[in-house]
């Protein structure tokens, strides 16, 4: 019921992870135009035709299946004849995103492909796109003490008892991975406890803040997989799944979800 | 029949400001209807009452605007006639005075709506006679300040009918106030059907939604979740809305190590594509003028687990049929509510099926009929711009065709 009269799209999503894009007001021979933020490429542009039949008008829709590199989609309708206009955020029916961690099979070698989408801040629509292979997807977090638990799944390659979790410390040119602490391994189940104090130790010679990210290295000779969470209808995790500040050796410690959802620690001096 | 509502300002965001909008546009199938606001601070509504209700301002508050009236030197006196015990009573002046004054003593219409105290006293005060004068309540009366209470007794006797959003509310009008003559009634605001389908209610979710503030009592949601959570370590809650109280609460849900079991949301809009992902809705307020999220809610087909809180759950919820009604600020009686839909499946069920049902009542539809219906009986029976003569009864079937058409278009 806003005044502003400018497409919108309402969206459907199923546990597929498709998306239904259906723009009421499309013309007759209209697009919907995804371009990715930032890219020059062929591929960072997606064109899907509006389908007009249909009981609840022109649609197009989004495979859960279909590449679309990771990073933030603007949604535009392409009308047959001028230029695109950027659509707006109509209704966003993504009850079968919520719990979708559920649904994926851990262990395959499918690519894991994530979208969800979202008003921005200028009230237009876009999707912010995950493409992994592997996955590591966290779940519950529990602070005990000056250790953090995480846990979680690993798609997309196998867990073998040598895996760890490692950290990164997110400097220029720091692009090492240090191993922080064993992992415990349950099929495609992870589980592993981070002594905020390992963070530490490694950055002794440091001062001012640090944060660092922290991935899986599922077998000694695999690369790390970055820890996210990105199997819901939740766009941004920043403000939302927020955890405790810890105090360890004159420092502290919290976890949090950075803009693309990836895990990090940041520690304050 | 004419119809003109005279609103604080009818292009911001609130709950009054929704409900007028969406009232107006329904009568305004079969009648003449205008929104008035006081003041204007943006261009365009956010919620657009829709091509058939005339908007229009008395107070331009917009400052690239030709007719900027805040400089106006009557602009910076204050007011003698809105209410001082009214909260916004800072904003208003001589220049409102004036303004309000001169439309209500021109007024083209038959019924003029007051949609907040310090308004309706200008309607009794002001308006033209031969103009039917109604003021709506959509607070409660009993917190309202003293002053405010001395100031309508002395003034409501001078309007026609006063609306209230529950009977509880107009109880107590009829209680303590003395107003013969003046006709009251209750009638909730109307909440549209939902345009996605209603929850299949098994999601391992609960949903709550309002102002992050200290009368939506969430800490005491907290607390009782926290009692959940040690019998159901699967079920989680989201809390929608923004407010003062965040960090507090966030403060809480870390203290009671509930982060992986309690989301705050932040704000969100539109709020229907939000219900339908839980299971159960649960509101702790400790008082509750109306209560749209619940209705809302069970309009998405959720069952609601409410606290008892004057006035508005008792006339939405029918306890132990379509939620359940618990004791205030007592969070093992949340807990307990929860629990009892949460381990009970088949009762989930049942009682979301009565709540999509039992919420029909409160279809924009069916409130515009009653709106009429008032109307038409103060007006002095049914009489129409186009002479056509209308009973409730088939003026409520076209209301609802006219729904019907809506969404099949829509």
């Amino acid at each position: 019921m806003t005044a502003v009269e400018r497409p919108a799209a309402d969206i459907v999503a199923d546990r597929s992870g498709a998306l239904c894009f259906i723009v009421r007001s499309a013309p007759t021979g209209a697009a919907l135009l995804l371009r990715r933020r930032g890219g020059t490429a062929p591929e960072d542009e997606l064109r899907l035709p509006l389908d007009g039949n249909g009981a609840d008008g022109p649609h197009a829709i989004l495979r859960g299946d279909l590449p679309l590199a990771e990073g933030r989609w603007n949604v535009h309708l392409e009308p047959p004849e001028g230029k695109p206009v950027r659509l707006a955020p109509g209704l966003n029916d993504l009850r079968a995103l919520v719990d979708r961690a559920a649904d994926f099979r851990a262990g395959g070698t499918a690519p894991v492909r994530a979208r969800i989408p979202y008003k921005t801040v200028e009230s237009n629509l876009s999707l912010v796109s995950w493409q992994r292979t592997p996955h590591a997807e966290a779940a519950d977090l529990h602070v005990t003490g000056a250790t953090l638990r995480i846990g979680g799944l690993l798609y997309g390659a196998g867990l073998t008892p040598s895996a760890t979790l490692e950290a990164r410390r997110r400097t220029d040119g720091d692009v090492l991975w240090e191993p922080m602490a064993p992992v415990t391994v349950e099929g495609p189940r992870f589980e592993a406890g981070l002594p905020y104090g390992a963070l530490a130790e490694a950055a002794r010679r440091l001062t001012g803040p640090q944060i660092w990210d922290l991935a899986l290295r599922p077998a000694p000779d695999a690369a790390p997989v970055r820890i996210a969470r990105i199997l819901d209808d939740v766009p941004l995790k920043k403000q939302i799944f927020t955890y405790p500040a810890t105090e360890f050796g004159g420092g502290t410690a919290r976890p949090y979800y950075t803009k693309s959802n990836d895990l990090a620690v940041r520690i304050e001096g | 029949m004419r119809i003109s509502f005279l609103i604080h300002h009818a292009y911001g965001i609130g709950g009054t400001i929704r409900t007028t909008s969406t009232l107006a546009r329904m009568l305004a199938e079969h009648h003449e209807v205008e929104i008035v606001s006081v003041f204007r601070h943006r261009d365009e509504p956010v919620f657009d009452p829709g091509p058939d209700v005339r908007l229009r301002a008395l107070v331009d508050l917009r400052k690239d605007s030709p007719g900027y009236d805040g400089d106006d030197p009557l602009h910076a006196q204050p007011s003698r006639v809105f209410l001082r015990s009214d909260n916004p009573y800072k904003q208003y002046s001589r220049l409102t005075d004036r303004r309000i004054a001169e439309h209500l003593q021109t007024l083209d219409a038959d019924v003029v709506v007051g949609t907040r105290p310090g308004l309706n006293v200008h309607i009794a005060r002001q308006t033209r006679p031969g103009v039917v004068r109604v003021g709506q309540e959509h607070l409660t009366f009993d917190v309202h300040p003293w002053q405010m209470k001395l100031a309508l007794s002395a003034l409501y006797p001078r309007l026609h009918a006063v609306v209230t959003m529950t009977e509880a509310d107009a109880r107590s009008y009829r209680n303590r106030l003395r107003l013969p003559g003046v006709r009251l009634d209750a009638i909730p605001n109307g909440v549209p059907e939902p345009p996605c389908a209603p929850s299949d209610l098994e999601a391992k979710w609960v949903v709550a939604a309002g102002r992050l503030a200290y009368v939506k009592r969430y800490d005491v949601l907290v607390r009782a979740f926290e009692k959940v959570v040690a019998e159901r370590p699967d079920w989680r809650l989201r809390i929608y809305g923004a407010g003062a109280r965040r960090d507090r609460l966030r403060a809480e849900i870390e203290k009671r190590g509930l982060y992986n079991n309690v989301f705050l949301m932040g704000a969100a809009h539109p709020l229907e594509a939000e219900w339908p992902k839980g299971s159960i809705a649960v509101a702790t307020s400790s008082m509750e003028s109306f209560g749209m999220t619940l209705v809302e809610a069970m309009r998405c087909g959720l069952p609601v687990v409410s606290t008892d809180a004057p006035h508005g759950p008792r006339e939405i919820i029918t306890d132990g049929v379509d939620g359940l009604l618990v004791p205030r600020r007592s969070a093992d009686a949340v807990a307990d509510g929860l629990l009892t839909l949460i381990q009970d499946d088949e009762l989930r069920h049942k009682m979301g099926r009565a709540a999509l049902e039992n919420s029909a009542r409160f279809d924009p539809a069916r409130i515009a009929e009653r709106y009429d219906a008032l109307f038409t009986e103060l007006t002095g029976g049914p009489r129409s711009l186009t002479g056509r003569r209308f009973t409730g009864a088939v003026l409520g079937g076209v209301y609802a065709a006219k729904m019907a058409g809506r969404r099949l278009a829509a």
